[in-house]
């Protein structure tokens, strides 16, 4: 129930902040800007005068898109090699981004650009040294997780006559597996929460903090964090349902659904938003404290100097 | 390989003339005396030649459609932001 009323408070807390919702679907947005002024431009040089548009107008057409696919100019290379650079830069923004996004969700602040990317620098330096940090031990995990479950899967797979079998045993390794990828992510998320909430420098004893939290609070943690995931499910299982609806054959369609994926992308910056959110909230309710002592009910009182 | 193959030409008036090609030429012209003018050609237009590598550049248009680009363009944008979204949480 815990994870539930922190969720709720989560929500609210994205709600009550639109500067921040927007600022980082902003910065979604202009990163991925280039994927569409290269696809236009491509695009245009590949149908060039043709007539063959239409037919993608009036829905998926095989012969059209293998021709597109396949003609020198739209080859599917031009897409990851606009999607490495471009993926390698998003990684680094949203590493800024997010010492602003903590610091202004911790100290409940009001949103304003100054602050926010005073608080951004603030926490570059330590959240790049804990994301190297995360990603070496992320890539050990992974590494020794692919090896034992390469194992399990071969040792299965030996076995005469048992496609079904190994498939089987694929499938409950990875199940099995995502359990300590997933954990460890989780780590890395409370470790910056436990920088910001307690202004700590060092990355170890950041990534220690997270460590244990989560091991402390796994099932709350993993709760808020499974309610978040299904909530985003769901955003995404409406935008399904209504991009279904809209015939996409007009520059008005194409305008209405335009609209209808922005909508979604601010809803993902939302919930986004309430993830950290949701994180910090957990963190400063269950965060060790230190004790302290006032003294026994019957003990005598403190002499007078 | 040399194919009969039928032209279609589209006026400005909404009509259209369904033309023969025997093929055995690189080109072909066709005259027509009328006030609406061109807008649209196509070879093959009913896609018969299977054989054809690439129906794109069967057809050619004064005023090429501009709204299929932008259909494509916004789904590849939309593709790259949630790509980006997903990358985000590996920061």
């Amino acid at each position: 129930m815990t994870s539930l009323r922190i969720f709720r408070f989560a929500c609210a807390r994205a709600l009550s902040s639109p500067g921040l919702v927007l600022l980082l679907y902003s910065a979604n947005l202009l990163l991925a800007f280039p994927a569409l002024y290269l696809s236009k431009s491509v695009l245009t040089q590949a149908l060039g005068a043709s007539l063959e548009g239409n037919s993608i107008l009036a829905g998926f057409d095989f012969s059209t898109w293998t021709d597109l696919l396949s003609s020198h100019s739209l080859s599917p290379r031009f897409l990851t090699t606009l999607a490495i650079p471009l993926g390698v830069l998003s990684i680094i923004v949203s590493t800024f981004l997010a010492g602003g996004v903590l610091d202004l969700l911790t100290h409940e602040r009001r949103f304003s650009l100054p602050s926010f990317f005073h608080a951004c620098g603030m926490y570059a330096g330590r959240f790049v040294r804990l994301w190297i940090l995360s990603a070496c031990v992320l890539l050990c995990v992974v590494v020794l997780l692919v090896g034992i479950g390469g194992t399990i899967v071969e040792m299965v797979g030996a076995e005469p006559g048992t496609e079904r079998t190994r498939v089987m045993a694929f499938i409950a390794v990875m199940i099995v597996f995502s359990i300590p990828v997933l954990f460890l992510f989780m780590a890395s998320d409370y470790a910056r929460v436990s920088t910001v909430v307690q202004n700590g420098r060092s990355s170890w004893k950041a990534f220690g903090k997270g460590l244990l939290f989560v091991l402390r609070n796994w099932n709350i943690a993993l709760g808020l964090h499974l309610i978040l995931l299904l909530t985003l499910a769901a955003a995404a299982a409406l935008y399904l349902v209504l991009e279904g609806r809209i015939a996409v054959d007009s520059p008005l369609t194409i305008l209405l659904l335009f609209l209808l994926q922005q909508l979604f992308m601010v809803l993902r910056s939302a919930i986004r938003v309430a993830f950290s959110a949701g994180e910090v909230a957990l963190y400063d309710e269950r965060k060790p404290r230190p004790v302290v002592f006032y003294g026994w009910d019957d003990s005598p009182p403190h002499p007078v100097p | 390989m040399v194919l009969p193959v039928d032209v279609l030409i589209g006026f400005a008036d909404g009509s259209e003339a369904l033309e023969q090609w025997d093929g055995k030429a690189t080109s072909v012209g066709f005259t027509y005396r009328s006030r609406s003018p061109v807008r649209w050609a196509r070879v093959d237009p009913g896609k018969k030649i299977l054989l054809d590598v690439n129906f794109i550049n069967n057809s050619r248009s004064v005023d090429p459609p501009a709204a299929p680009v932008w259909k494509i363009a916004v789904k590849i944008l939309f593709w790259f932001q949630n790509a980006l979204s997903i990358l985000g949480i590996l920061s």
